[in-house]
C-alpha cells in the first residue's frame, strides 16, 4: 500500500498485519509517514496505491495529538466523552443511560470525579485519559493513538503506558505512534519502524538495533541493554551535520 | 417616557425593530460556531460575497433572496470546501473567494447601474425598506437555525470541537459544515437589510466573544450569545432612530462598548473557570 498528498509518496511498500489483541508501537521520525499511515488505518485517507482490508463492522477508536487540542474550548470532560455519541439525529441532552456509560468510562480510567470540571483544568495525563475515555465508549476493538505520551513528564508517561497495558490485557488491540525509543522499547511487545516504508517489524529487540536507528532515524545512535531491554543512548553519533560556528 | 415610545407608532420601525432583534439573536447563535471555529472573519467574507449576489439579481430585475442567497451559499460551500482540503488556510479562502464575488459586484453595478435597492441601504442598513415579507423570512431562518442546532446539536458540537476525529466516530463532517455554511449564509442574507454589508460580521464576532468572556458551559454560551445580539439589535435599533444614525453602526456600537467593559471587568477581576454540568 502507497499513500500521498498529491506529491510524492508519503508512506510506500507498506505491508502489514494488524492482528486482534496487539499492542504495537509506530517509530520515526517527524516526517517519516506515522500520521499519514494512522489516517489510511483510519480510513479518512485513502491508498493511492494497494488496499487496505478491514474486518467487518470493525469499531476504531482514535485519540488524536494532544497539541491538536483547543483547550479553551468550552467543554466539560463529560462532554467531551459524550461526542462519542455524535452519530445521526440524537435530543442535545444526555440520556440517563449515556450518562451512566460515560460515567463508567471515566471510572475505568480513574478520573471518575472530574466528569464536570473543563478540560483546561485537567493535567496533561488526566486530560490524555479524557480523550481515550472517549474513544472507549464506543466500545471499539482497536484503539489508534498518535503521539499519546508526547509532551508528558517521564512518570505521567509510565503511567499512562501501564494503563494502555491493563486495557490491552482486557482484550483490546492497540497501535500507537511515537518518538519516544526507550518507553516503547521497555512497554511495547511490538514495534514497526517507519522511514516512509517500514525498515523493520517485530520486538524491541529486532527493532532498536543501531543499524536500524540509523536508517529510521537519519543518524547512529548507540544501543545498550539494560535488565535485556534494549536502552536506546540519547547522543547520537556521527550525525553528519555540519554547522558554522 | 413618550420620546422613548415615540418611534413604535411608525409601521416602518416596528418592522425593523422585530428584524435587528431577531437577526441579532439569529447571528448570536451561529456565531457561537463561526467563533469557535477561528473562522471569524468568515460573516465579514459572506456578505461581501452576498454583494456580488445582490448585483446580479438587481440587474436582471431577478428576486433579491434567491439571485443573492443562492451566490451566498455557492460561496459559503466553496469556502468550506477549499478550506477541508487543507491546500490553502481558511483565512485565505475566505479572501479569495468572497472578495473576488464582491469585486465582481462592484464591477456589475459600475458598468451596468443599478435598478434595485440603492448602494448604499445595501452597504451600510436601512429599516426604510423592510416589508412584512422580510419579518417572516427572518422568523423563518432563525427558526431553521433553532431546528438544525437542535436536531444535531451533538455531531455540531463534535465538529466544531474536533473535525477529523468526528468523522473518524462516523459523523457526517462533510453534511454538518455544508448544513452550517448554508444557515450562515441565509442569515447573513436576511440581516443585510438592517445591518448592511459592511457591518453584518460583527453582529456575528461580538455577541459569542462577550458570552465566551461570561461562560465555560457550551449550551450556556449558545443562550448568552442568542440574548446578548437579541439585546444589541433591539437597543441599537431604539438608538438609530433617536440619534439618526445608519441602523447597523448603533447596533455594532452598542455591542462594542459592551464587549469593552466586560473584557476590562475580566481583565480586572479574572476569575477560575466555572464549574458546569452536561
Amino acid at each position: 500500500m502507497a499513500a500521498t498528498y498529491g506529491g510524492p509518496e508519503v508512506i510506500r511498500e507498506i505491508s502489514w498485519d494488524i492482528n486482534p489483541g496487539c499492542f504495537t508501537g509506530i517509530v520515526g521520525p517527524s516526517g517519516s509517514g506515522k500520521t499519514t499511515l494512522l489516517s489510511v488505518l483510519l480510513g479518512t485517507m485513502k491508498p493511492s496505491k494497494g488496499t487496505i482490508t478491514r474486518q467487518k463492522d470493525l469499531a476504531i477508536g482514535f485519540v488524536p495529538q494532544m497539541e491538536s487540542i483547543d483547550w479553551n474550548f468550552p467543554v466539560t470532560v463529560s462532554q467531551v466523552v459524550l461526542m462519542a455519541r455524535s452519530q445521526g439525529l440524537r435530543a442535545p441532552w444526555a440520556s440517563k443511560q449515556e450518562k451512566l456509560e460515560v460515567g463508567k468510562a471515566l471510572d475505568r480510567l480513574g478520573i471518575g470525579e472530574l466528569a464536570d470540571r473543563h478540560l483546561r483544568t485537567l493535567s496533561g495525563g488526566q486530560q490524555q485519559r479524557v480523550f481515550i475515555a472517549r474513544a472507549l465508549i464506543r466500545q471499539p476493538e482497536i484503539l489508534i493513538m498518535d503521539e499519546p505520551t508526547s509532551g508528558l513528564d517521564v512518570a505521567t508517561r509510565h503511567d499512562m503506558l501501564h494503563l494502555l497495558e491493563s486495557l490491552q490485557r482486557d482484550g483490546l488491540a492497540i497501535v500507537l505512534t511515537t518518538h519516544d525509543l526507550n518507553g516503547m522499547a521497555a512497554h511495547l511487545p511490538e514495534l514497526v519502524c517507519i522511514q516512509g516504508r517500514i525498515v523493520a517489524s517485530g520486538s524491541p529487540e529486532e527493532c532498536i538495533r543501531p543499524e536500524v536507528l540509523e536508517e529510521v532515524f537519519g543518524a547512529r545512535m548507540e544501543v545498550l541493554k539494560h535488565l535485556g531491554v534494549p536502552v536506546v543512548l540519547d547522543e547520537l553519533k556521527d550525525v553528519g551535520h555540519e554547522y558554522p560556528a | 417616557m413618550n420620546i422613548l415610545l415615540d418611534p413604535f407608532a411608525y409601521q416602518f420601525f416596528v418592522k425593523g425593530l422585530i428584524v435587528a432583534t431577531v437577526a441579532g439573536a439569529l447571528c448570536g447563535l451561529i456565531g457561537v460556531f463561526i467563533v469557535l471555529r477561528g473562522m471569524s472573519y468568515i460573516g465579514h467574507g459572506i456578505s461581501h460575497s452576498i454583494f456580488g449576489g445582490f448585483a446580479a439579481s438587481s440587474i436582471i430585475g431577478f428576486n433579491f433572496y434567491l439571485g443573492a442567497g443562492v451566490w451566498g451559499i455557492a460561496s459559503a460551500l466553496a469556502i468550506a470546501s477549499v478550506t477541508r482540503k487543507k491546500l490553502v488556510g481558511a483565512d485565505a479562502a475566505i479572501g479569495v473567494i468572497t472578495m473576488g464575488s464582491f469585486a465582481l459586484g462592484v464591477a456589475l453595478l459600475t458598468y451596468f447601474g443599478n435598478k434595485g435597492p440603492t448602494f448604499d441601504a445595501a452597504l451600510f442598513g436601512s429599516i426604510l425598506g423592510v416589508r412584512w415579507s422580510d419579518v417572516y423570512i427572518i422568523i423563518g431562518v432563525l427558526g431553521l437555525a433553532l431546528a438544525m442546532i437542535f436536531f444535531f446539536y451533538r455531531s455540531l458540537l463534535f465538529t466544531t470541537f474536533d473535525p477529523e476525529v468526528a468523522a473518524t466516530a462516523g459523523v457526517n463532517v462533510v453534511r454538518i459544515e455544508s448544513m452550517l455554511m448554508i444557515v450562515l449564509s441565509l442569515s447573513t442574507l436576511v440581516t443585510l437589510n438592517v445591518i448592511g454589508v459592511t457591518l453584518v460580521a460583527a453582529t456575528l464576532v461580538i455577541p459569542p466573544v462577550i458570552a465566551r468572556l461570561l461562560t465555560a458551559s457550551f449550551h450556556k454560551l449558545l443562550a448568552t450569545s442568542t440574548v446578548l445580539g437579541a439585546a444589541f439589535g433591539f437597543i441599537g435599533m431604539n438608538l438609530s432612530y433617536h440619534l439618526d444614525v445608519p441602523s447597523g453602526t448603533t447596533i455594532v456600537l452598542i455591542g462594542a462598548i459592551v464587549f469593552t467593559l466586560v473584557y476590562v471587568f475580566k481583565s480586572v477581576r479574572p476569575s477560575r473557570m466555572p464549574k458546569v454540568t452536561m
